[in-house]
């Protein structure tokens, strides 16, 4: 599923909806009502994509990136940042980050979506993280996968995290 | 062969954006200054590949049966680039549109105000106000019957790697917008 949603931000629909925006601003907006976008945030909540098969997505994506000529996968980086603006995690940290720190004409779009979504985030709730004492954890795995750290007999997680929610549960 | 893994293992490293960074800095600006001096950031956009040449096509054919092409798909600039900077360039901020605008006189027009070739429309989003497109009347077009209202044609660049198009000022690929009119004239 995870990757199905990914290469719908290939498909032609997708493309041609969101190709008619003057402004970085605009496409921002529209991004955020787009069903792709929301498939995605999604798909992380169940746990059918990983930051790891993004990133690999993207690495991907970028073979397709050549000096002088727009880059043919915008569009899908800018999905992208929109749908990791509001995930609490240090990838999408360095991928807003990453993107918005570009001077590269090809992806003029997405760098400027990226900045957008940086401008928001900063806005968000500041909050950083909540202890949970839960007793003996056996799954140091599980922990480890849903963001936590070991202090001491305690495990803290990023508490905007949905995972901090699942675990709590 | 061996080519594969090593890419997979990159592809694990934070590396992401490593591809746009061997470019190094590629954008590019001109000097943009409103009538009253203030700078206008811009950027001299890239020409479009096979993508947007196709995204192109598939627009026109979508939203633009009646639409007339004046240009095909081309860089360099967008709508604002086309209405404010010649064509020279790309105007991509909302806030340096609306520096523009009041710079350089601009009105808004009044509802009981027809608009004139020359006049600027404004498609603007219902529910966050953000400009969607500005593009330029060129033509006045005889209503649907001899006592109505002039339909306004306008020229547009949809986006920066599109092509130029004249169409209606009514047939715009937009669901929730208005539309406002904007003038250099003074008020008669």
């Amino acid at each position: 599923m995870g990757s199905v949603v990914l290469h719908n931000l290939l498909s032609e629909e997708f493309g041609v909806a969101t190709s008619c925006f003057g402004t970085p601003l605009a496409l921002y907006h529209f991004l955020h009502t787009r069903p792709e976008v929301h498939a995605i945030q999604e798909s992380f909540r169940q746990g059918a994509l990983t930051e790891g098969t993004i990133r690999r997505f993207v690495v991907e994506l970028l073979q397709d990136l050549h000096s002088g000529i727009r880059f043919p996968h915008e569009l899908a980086i800018c999905a992208l940042a929109v749908a990791l603006e509001s995930r609490a995690t240090d990838f999408a940290e360095e991928f807003l980050l990453d993107l918005a720190r570009l001077r590269t004409a090809e992806m003029s779009l997405s760098i400027r979506v990226a900045r957008e979504c940086l401008k928001r985030r900063m806005e968000l709730p500041r909050t950083k993280g909540k202890v949970f004492r839960l007793g003996k954890v056996s799954n140091g795995n599980l922990v480890k996968f849903f963001g936590g750290r070991s202090v001491g007999s305690t495990i803290s997680f990023p508490v905007s995290s949905e995972s901090t929610l699942a675990i709590a549960r | 062969m061996w080519l594969r893994p090593l890419f997979w293992w990159l592809a694990g490293q934070s590396i992401m954006f490593e591809q746009a960074r061997f470019l190094g800095p590629t954008e590019s600006s001109i000097v943009v200054q409103t009538r009253a001096g203030t700078d206008i950031p811009n950027l001299v956009e890239v020409k479009p590949g096979y993508r947007e040449i196709q995204l192109y096509g598939l627009l026109l054919k979508r939203f633009g049966a009646n639409w007339i092409e004046r240009k095909p798909a081309s860089g360099v600039y967008n709508c604002a680039g086309h209405v404010w900077a010649s064509r020279r360039t790309a105007i991509l901020e909302t806030k340096h549109w609306n520096t523009i605008l009041r710079d350089d006189g601009y009105r808004k027009l009044a509802e009981t105000e027809q608009p004139r070739v020359g006049d600027l429309v404004l498609y603007i989003d219902n529910v966050h106000g953000d400009y969607l497109h500005v593009g330029q009347v060129v033509e006045l077009r005889e209503g649907v019957s001899p006592t109505s209202p002039h339909v306004p044609w306008v020229l547009s660049k949809w986006n920066s790697t599109s092509g130029e198009t004249l169409h209606s000022a009514y047939d715009a690929p937009y669901e929730q917008m208005r539309q406002e009119y904007w003038t250099d004239r003074p008020i008669e």
